[in-house]
């Protein structure tokens, strides 16, 4: 049997030999000021609490860099980069373990909560363990040790090259006592390298575990690596380097602060972090609470078919899956549930009586069909917070190669990738859904449920003709078969390609 | 060791950074609810207009009916949390008229008696719509009660005066007159206001709760006399 999880051993390999790499250069390369050690102990306590405090934030405001980044590199300029690689480490490690705990502890607290009366401070406890170890998950110990080496591995792969750097750009460790202290040589030029380094950092990791774990089709070797460097600085180097900006502010204040009044920094430093804190928790639960409401609603305008809600939530699913296998930002992974839920709400403008014709339909009502996606796009564009999915329910029935409705000028590049995950679920359970079949039989016009499973053609209380075919589902080989034939003409090859690797690992259950 | 010096930077930099955290905080409490009342009403708003797509009559309804109801439960001294409820729950009314299928929308002859019975589950369909939505759960009863009439001859249980919800009777009259005065398939031309406003009266006490009806005969009458009409009376 292969082993699925060969490319990430080879990519945490690569990484750890780099960090070693790293961890030797710093040692050798850069002294140490003083005796930092006291000074370890604060930044390691410090950078322990806030990621305990910023479990769940970057899960959802996409701030894709470590809340403790800032941290370590406020160490680095403080006390060099060796130390600040030992602070990482030691604080990674400490907090790791701590959301371990915490996992197991509120397991605990579930399997017994049901039969007995939790006293207030229980349940305060309870909380607050299952919100940190949140992040953790049961895994088998292998799978564990991976993760973990690799975490620690770009931990030192950031921290150190980043100190390296403020060191030979002419950044002076404040806790150097000769040192004064000069805007530009302790701030200006370490502050371009903090950035670079740091984004270089992300945009190497990512594109490792990419060109590890999903290599290019036709693009072998080192020429497949370069690729796959290519299309990692195209997806993940701009959306970081705002995010690494604001962070490298953060860091020099801290090392500013840290450097002028000790440990009192901290507590200064850490006030509008909580406060901030305080503010995206309240933020993500309103969105949360409002995109939940918007898709519901939207959701229930779609009813008129009993089956369509079991569509539609597949469909949002299959999507959500698809835009985390393929690593799209946090940003579009978390509206891939409602687009979903949404992708066919143009269709409320289009009477019953087309979309249900068992006939062969006529150009006009072809055309009225055609609009959904255009005139979903319109409604969706009303809606607020949901401005950044327009475009992928309105080319959610475009092809790959740029045919399909509604009509553009473009070749198909105009179509985002998030349409195209859209498309390939939406056709993957159009293709798999036993629709009717698995249901009772209703009649279209007065609703008369008839329960002892018979089909008639006409309702036996209104006469009404019954307008939907039956049709066979494909089975899920059939149906994988035509997503591969048409990958590259209808379907995106990435999103295939995600698509296969993803039902290979992980299954799919079909009419869910 | 290290020597700390509490210079003008320092305080300057803890200054920036503790008003940041008061900014946040007032931004959290005071602008966020206000921001998200305004995104959940501009987005029911454009829910409710893309459902009166399927029925060409009624573009514009909800919104329309929203703003008399508001104006309508303002004078009836309704307000606060409970005035903004009328308001989502004039938008969401007519939600369930979303899986009613449009050929009855639309239909210009008189319905059959089945026909009739699939329109008339519109509100307890809207209302099921708004129970699945736990911000709009306790707006069930007023979306469900909105055909109600004062005497018991409406929609869906037949309820009768103050068992009815006061939101569902203001939404009543204010939908009613809203219909009347629009163009519909079930009737040959929409009615003057004057008409409408003759209607209502005459419904005063059988169709819609007198007291309700006769503020809003009140407010028509007040917005419609433009300063020349005054002086003329």
């Amino acid at each position: 049997m292969q082993d699925k999880l060969r490319p990430y051993k080879i990519a945490t390999a690569f990484l750890c030999t780099a960090a070693a790499g790293i961890v030797l250069v710093t040692w050798y390369k850069v002294p140490l000021v003083g005796n930092p050690w006291p000074a370890v102990v604060q930044f390691v306590i410090l950078a322990t609490f806030t990621e305990l405090m910023a479990v769940g934030l970057n899960e959802y405001e996409g701030v894709s860099v470590s809340p403790t980044g800032p941290i370590f590199w406020a160490a680095t300029c403080v006390l060099g980069p060796l130390p600040a690689i030992v602070i990482s480490v030691t604080s990674a490690v400490v907090s790791m373990s701590v959301k371990c705990a915490c996992f197991y502890l509120s397991r605990g607290f579930e399997e017994r909560s049901d039969d007995h009366q939790e006293s207030r401070l229980v349940k305060t406890i309870h909380r607050l363990a299952r919100d940190i170890g949140a992040t953790w998950q049961s895994r088998p110990l292998g799978v564990a040790i991976l993760y973990v080496a690799w975490y620690l591995a770009c931990v030192v792969a950031d921290v150190g090259p980043a100190g390296l750097f403020y060191y030979y750009l002419g950044g002076r460790f404040l806790m150097d006592p000769g040192s004064d202290f000069r805007v530009v040589s302790n701030f200006g030029l370490p502050f371009v390298g903090l950035v670079a380094v740091s984004t270089a950092a992300h945009v190497a990791e990512y594109a490792i575990v990419t060109a590890a774990a999903d290599p290019i089709q036709g693009a072998h070797g080192l020429y497949g690596v370069l690729l796959r460097m290519r299309l990692a600085v195209i997806e993940t180097a701009l959306p970081l380097v705002k995010g690494q900006i604001f962070l490298s502010v953060v860091a020099l204040l801290l090392a500013y602060l840290y450097s002028q009044i000790g440990v009192l920094g901290f507590v200064l430093a850490i006030t509008p972090v909580l406060a901030l804190r305080d503010f995206f928790s309240q933020w993500v639960e309103e969105r949360a609470a409002y995109l939940n409401t918007i898709t519901t609603l939207a959701t229930y305008m779609q009813h008129y078919h009993p089956y369509t809600r079991g569509h539609l939530k597949r469909v949002a699913d299959l999507s959500e899956r698809l835009a985390r296998e393929l690593r799209l930002p946090v940003e579009s992974i978390r509206f891939m549930n409602a687009a979903g839920f949404l992708h066919d709400i143009g269709k409320i403008g289009v009477s019953e009586e087309i979309l249900d014709k068992p006939a062969q339909l006529n150009d006009e009502e072809w055309a009225k069909i055609k609009e959904h996606p255009v005139k979903g796009a319109e409604i969706i564009g009303h809606l607020e917070f949901l401005e950044g999915i327009v475009d992928w329910i309105k080319y959610h029935h475009k092809w790959y190669n740029g045919s399909g409705y509604p009509a553009t000028n473009g070749d198909g590049s105009e179509i985002p990738i998030e349409a195209a995950i859209i498309a390939t679920a939406d056709a993957f359970d159009a293709m798999t859904d036993d629709r009717e079949l698995s249901l009772e039989w209703k009649c279209d016009s007065c609703g008369l449920q008839v329960e002892d499973g018979r089909r008639p053609v006409f309702c036996p209380r209104c006469g009404a003709e019954k307008r939907r075919r039956y049709r066979e589902p494909k089975s899920l080989d059939e149906a994988i078969d035509e997503l591969r034939r048409g990958a590259g003409t209808q379907f995106h090859p990435r999103v295939v390609k995600a698509f296969l690797a993803m039902v290979e690992r992980d299954g799919i259950k079909l009419n869910a | 060791m290290h020597e700390y010096h509490f210079s003008a930077g320092v305080i300057a930099t803890a200054g920036v950074l503790l008003s940041f955290a008061v900014l946040s905080v007032y931004v959290s409490r005071r602008y966020l609810p206000a921001r998200m009342k305004s995104a959940y009403l501009k987005s029911i708003t454009a829910l409710a207009a893309a459902v009166e797509t399927k029925d060409s009559g009624t573009i514009g309804h909800a919104k329309r009916v929203a703003q008399l109801t508001v104006d309508l439960a303002r004078r009836l001294g309704v307000e606060g949390r409970e005035l903004e409820r009328i308001e989502y729950a004039a938008l969401l009314m007519d939600m369930g008229k979303a899986n009613v299928p449009q050929r009855l929308l639309n239909k210009s002859e008189p319905l059959t008696p089945e026909e009739w019975e699939v329109l008339k589950s519109h509100p307890r369909l809207s209302a099921e719509m708004v129970a699945a939505v736990p911000f709009l759960a306790d707006l069930e009863d007023i979306v469900l009660h909105h055909h109600e009439y004062w005497d018991g001859t409406g929609y869906p249980d037949g309820l009768a005066g103050e068992a009815i919800p006061l939101a569902s009777r203001i939404l009543c009259v204010a939908a009613d007159y809203d219909a009347m005065i629009s163009e519909r398939p079930y009737h040959p031309r929409p009615l003057t206001p004057q008409e409408a406003a003759g209607e209502i009266r005459k419904g005063a006490g059988t169709k819609y709760d007198p007291r309700v009806a006769e503020v809003f005969l009140d407010m028509l009458a007040a917005d419609r006399q433009t300063p020349e009409q005054a002086l003329a009376a």
